[in-house]
């Protein structure tokens, strides 16, 4: 079976505008949470977000967007971490390769498209119109299409905070099938007033800064950002002569068939999903040696899954943690930021650590890494992410 | 190998007159949803689960393999209905409900949930052609295993306030009228009790006249399509600055027949659903053999579809 290498990375979130200073923040243990400036909303206002502390105009002038072209702030953060993530596989616009685009996303231009809805929600005849245009989820996978000069395959993805783990999925798929030779994966989202209401309205909100996996939590901090992985097969890797970093060896994505928004107490769709993961990449349980949680700091969310890794893994638990810590839940982002940071993790021999853990969740006394490990040996990465509509995706990514 | 169409669903809009619109009725689900569980489900939820669910019946399948829905905008209406609450009641005591039905994958998540289906789902949201990449995949995973039975579909919702935006804008002008509706489909790789032959699919992402007609003559090709034993769909929706060139390259061949499903199902991001739907629909009783369809929403990305009967 022909071999997915991944190639490159690019990533922006609120601990950092790139890889290195991802990096940075993952070994100094240092959280995005902040008091957040750019939502005119109260309620953003009293809480403790996870923003990317930049502009647009910032945004744009990082990620080269020529002055003429509307973006959002969703496309923006895309703009930036794709710039990366192409520069670092040496994406060209006049190189003959295939490319294929897949960005995953919740609510896409939504950041602009609710300033124009409250001016007209006012008066029909008010909001600027330029501010809706971009409202549906595929403009950011067009806009970066545009950016990067490839119209192979452009398609965007929405499954909730599974979305972006998803567009790992089908970008697999459509270099297995020989569609494209190369996919640009991942996603973005912006912090926005409609999140922010959305997530306060299901009280899933911790109001200081979260703890996953631990038993005194209280909920969930928002985050934005952005991250891709540029995914080559072997054949592929012959014409661009690029190193892997690492093998994308296994991946599952599959519906618990539960619930809307909750997650079975026994955890049977992350149960599945990673287990399935595993089976592709032909590993047995005891090969992990860490996993990346999807760990949001919710009651609901942290048991379930809990409950999950312990009935796939028994008594040979991995290292693990959650880097929402340290992120905030990205949204459709956190799967591409999460795996490009489970790839960060076996590139620079880290294991990251969770914030702020004190104790361990009773029912399953599952103790995540509190101190980022460095210089370790890892070799196979899981990484998970769970959304609305019982979606449960798991990518493994093993040294090469 | 090659993959097969073993049901449909469909659930068509009609024509308002006075609105200038294409709009859908509210479509029986009792027999595949308790009435208590779909009290709570928006348009666009029921229309897919009334399309989706039909499809399984049809193709006599209670549990899919997978499923996979294309959707342009997705939950309008309970998006608009959260933001609209947000705004009254100024960010304080809100019903959750709405956000929690808002997104995108909220139609394939309920279809799981219906059918007991803990296979591979997934939801594509990319504009004109979130349709066709829904079932490219399906295309690509049925080809890849011939077991699987993957149903595969489009859906989306018409609101107000999107008619009044989009109209505002000016999306919609020169006569064309917006539509909405629902087209679902289960594939599969066995050709024994198919209703047709899907024998290929073509995503072009690109908005560019001369790459698009490029394309589209290398698809014909590669299938080996003879016009005049082809009936043809058009992607045509009434406005000449967006069906000026397209006609002109349609025209320029001489097809068996020609349709424009827009004519009956009015222009929306998903409409290709609703012009499989034709397609099949024609095959089934015996008006066509082969339709080559070429779906493109306003002026934007295309997607080409070649359908035979088996």
């Amino acid at each position: 079976m022909e071999k997915i290498f991944v190639t490159s990375i690019g990533i922006i979130s609120s601990i950092g505008r790139n890889t290195e200073e991802t990096l940075y923040s993952l070994i100094e243990g240092k959280g995005g949470q902040r008091a957040t400036c750019y939502i005119d909303s109260h309620i953003a206002r009293s809480l403790p977000l996870c923003e990317v502390p930049f502009k647009n105009r910032d945004l744009a002038d990082m990620a080269g967007v020529p002055e003429d072209m509307f973006m959002t702030r969703c496309s923006l953060l895309a703009a930036v971490a794709s710039k990366e993530a192409v520069a670092g596989a040496g994406i060209r616009l006049d190189d003959d390769i295939t490319t294929g685009i897949i960005v995953g996303t919740t609510v896409g231009g939504m950041d602009r498209s609710e300033l124009f809805y409250k001016e007209y929600s006012k008066d029909k005849k008010s909001g600027d119109i330029k501010d809706v245009i971009c409202h549906d989820c595929g403009d950011t996978a067009s806009k970066i299409s545009q950016l990067i000069g490839k119209y192979d395959f452009v398609s965007t993805i929405s499954t909730a905070c599974s979305s972006s783990s998803n567009s790992f999925i089908t970008g697999v798929r459509l270099l297995k099938a020989g569609v494209v030779e190369r996919v640009v994966a991942g996603g973005s989202d912006a912090l926005t007033y409609f999140t922010v209401n959305g997530f306060n309205s299901l009280k899933i909100f911790d109001s200081n800064p979260c703890m996953p996996l631990d038993a005194g939590r209280k909920g969930l901090n928002l985050g934005e950002g952005a991250a891709f992985a540029v995914l080559e097969t072997e054949d592929t890797i012959k014409k661009t002569g690029n190193i892997p970093i690492c093998e994308l060896s296994g991946w599952n994505n599959c519906a618990e068939a539960y619930h809307q928004t909750a997650s079975s107490p026994d955890g049977d769709g992350a149960y599945t999903a990673m287990t399935k993961a595993l089976e592709k990449a032909g590993l047995g349980p005891g090969k992990i040696d860490y996993i990346n949680m999807h760990g949001t700091g919710t009651e609901n969310n942290d048991l379930s899954e809990s409950v999950a890794v312990k009935r796939v893994f028994g008594d040979k638990i991995p290292m693990l943690s959650s880097t929402k810590s340290l992120t905030g839940h990205t949204l459709g982002a956190s799967g591409g930021i999460e795996a490009v940071i489970s790839i960060l993790a076996l590139k620079e021999k880290i294991v990251p650590g969770i914030a702020r853990f004190k104790t361990p969740i009773e029912e399953t006394e599952l103790v995540p890494v509190v101190k980022t490990i460095k210089n370790i040996n890892i070799h196979h990465v899981m990484s998970n992410s769970f959304g609305f509509g019982g979606n449960n995706s798991s990518l493994i990514f093993s040294r090469c | 190998m090659a993959v097969y169409f073993k049901g449909f669903g469909g659930l068509f809009p009609e024509k308002d007159h006075e609105k200038g619109m294409f709009l859908c009725p509210r479509p029986p689900i009792k027999e595949f949803v308790d009435p208590k569980e779909s009290r709570r489900m928006s348009s666009i939820v029921r229309s897919g689960v009334f399309s989706g669910m039909t499809a399984l019946k049809n193709a006599g399948v209670e549990k899919p393999d997978g499923i996979i829905t294309g959707t342009g905008l997705g939950c309008l209406s309970d998006t608009i209905k959260f933001i609209n609450s947000i705004l009254q009641y100024n960010e304080e005591n809100l019903n959750p409900a709405p956000f929690i039905y808002s997104t995108h994958n909220t139609v394939s998540g309920q279809i799981s949930i219906i059918t007991g289906c803990k296979g591979y789902n997934t939801t594509f949201v990319h504009r004109g052609i979130s349709f066709e990449n829904a079932l490219f995949e399906a295309f690509l995973m049925v080809s890849e295993n011939l077991r699987l039975n993957i149903l595969a579909g489009g859906v989306d919702e018409l609101t107000e306030e999107y008619i009044d935006i989009t109209r505002r804008i000016g999306l919609y002008q020169n006569g064309v009228e917006p539509g909405e509706g629902s087209g679902f489909f289960v594939l599969c790789g066995e050709r024994k009790g198919a209703v047709a032959k899907l024998v290929d699919i073509k995503l072009v992402p690109v908005t560019d006249r001369k790459k698009t007609e490029a394309s589209l003559i290398d698809f014909l090709d590669r299938n080996k399509v003879v016009p005049d034993k082809t009936f043809i769909l058009t992607p045509f929706n009434g406005d000449p600055d967006h069906d000026g060139w397209k006609k002109k390259k349609v025209l320029s061949l001489n097809w068996k027949g020609m349709l424009s499903p827009k004519q009956k199902s009015g222009e929306f991001m998903t409409a290709g659903a609703l012009a499989l739907v034709t397609a099949l629909e024609m095959i089934t009783e015996g008006n066509a053999d082969k339709i080559f369809i070429w779906n493109s929403f306003l002026n934007m990305e295309s997607a080409f579809i070649l359908v035979e009967h088996v």
